[in-house]
């Protein structure tokens, strides 16, 4: 009898630890790999997007007009739809490469198929604040080199018509999660004091832990027309 | 309960290793496609927002996730309202 109950509770302690090291699979590794996928799905899912919107809707190209219509891309007449793709975000700083799909919302689906944008918060190019969240680790571990960030790196959007480009105007700011006053328009701690188009960038700190949160800022620089090419930085 | 499964299975001995090794796999299979994805928001690793009510939670909490359009983690007093957002200034370049 004592003998089952020993070889039982082995058993259970064996299961257990097995339980441990498919969970810590399936983080480091399982969740990078569905993300990756999602993302990429994502990427092409939306560039097919923009190529058929091209096809259909591309009347006779006024390009003296196109650039001084650039800075009006008519937003929120209605909101972007949720959980979908809307714009590609490049930061070089996190590699040459470094291109995700930036997703509407910021549930937990939507972060694991890419960097969430807050609902409710401004547009990229729009006056106001575009915050975005990504995940530190697990699920592609898109900011992983967050605090890596630096005054000066500059950050690109696409979203099919502009490239509208950011430039970070400081070091990571380390804050805690309650601290939702760096997604207002002119967010206090950010340095900024008038009205202006800026980025938020969210992510987790430490690393593997959610005691905190770092902040990223920037401020809007360019706006081009994606018909002109890639800004430059991005393809040089 | 292993010794009771293997005593169970049918078959010689290499058949009933293959049994386990497919048990192994659905069981890998339930864990990572159900049981994971749900227990998954109960770790920190996802907390990457601000505004309090996150898209997981560490401290073992309180709201379910709620995936999906309602899933914003914006209070609503800083949900600005479609008509401010609508006002475009142009562009700042």
């Amino acid at each position: 009898m004592g003998r089952l109950v020993a070889r039982t509770l082995v058993e259970l302690c064996i299961t257990v630890g097995a339980l441990i090291v498919l969970l810590t699979c399936y983080l480091l590794y399982w969740t990078n790999i569905a993300a990756d996928q999602a993302m990429a799905g994502e990427l092409s899912r939306l560039q097919q997007q923009w190529n058929q919107s091209r096809v259909t809707a591309a009347p006779t190209p006024a390009p003296s007009a196109s650039i001084g219509a650039a800075p009006s891309p008519t937003p929120s007449a209605f909101a972007y739809p949720p959980d979908q793709a809307f714009a590609v975000l490049s930061i070089p700083r996190f590699g040459r490469d470094w291109k995700k799909p930036i997703i509407e919302g910021t549930g937990v689906g939507d972060l694991q198929k890419g960097i969430g944008h807050y609902a409710g918060t401004a547009e990229p190019g729009q006056v106001g604040n575009f915050a975005l969240a990504g995940h530190r680790r697990t699920w592609g571990n898109p900011f992983n080199d967050f605090p890596l960030l630096r005054p000066g790196d500059r950050i690109y959007i696409d979203d099919g018509r502009f490239w509208y480009v950011y430039r970070l105007d400081r070091t990571p700011l380390r804050t805690l999660p309650t601290d939702i006053g760096v997604l207002d328009p002119v967010p206090p701690e950010s340095g900024y004091t008038q009205p202006g188009s800026y980025l938020t960038l969210t992510t987790c700190d430490p690393a593997w832990g959610h005691s905190h949160r770092l902040i990223e800022w920037g401020r809007l620089v360019s706006v081009t027309p994606v018909s002109a090419g890639e800004p430059q930085g991005l393809s040089g | 309960m292993y010794g009771f499964l293997w005593r169970k299975l049918p078959g010689s001995a290499p058949l009933r290793a293959l049994q386990c090794l497919l048990l192994f796999l659905a069981a890998v299979f339930v864990l990572f496609q159900f049981v994971f994805p749900r227990l998954e928001p109960l770790l920190p690793f996802g907390d990457v927002t601000v505004g309090g009510n996150g898209t997981g939670s560490g401290t073992g909490s309180t709201a379910p996730p709620s995936p999906g359009p309602s899933a914003s983690t914006l209070n609503g007093a800083h949900r600005l309202p479609v008509a401010e957002l609508s006002q475009n200034h142009g562009v700042v370049v």
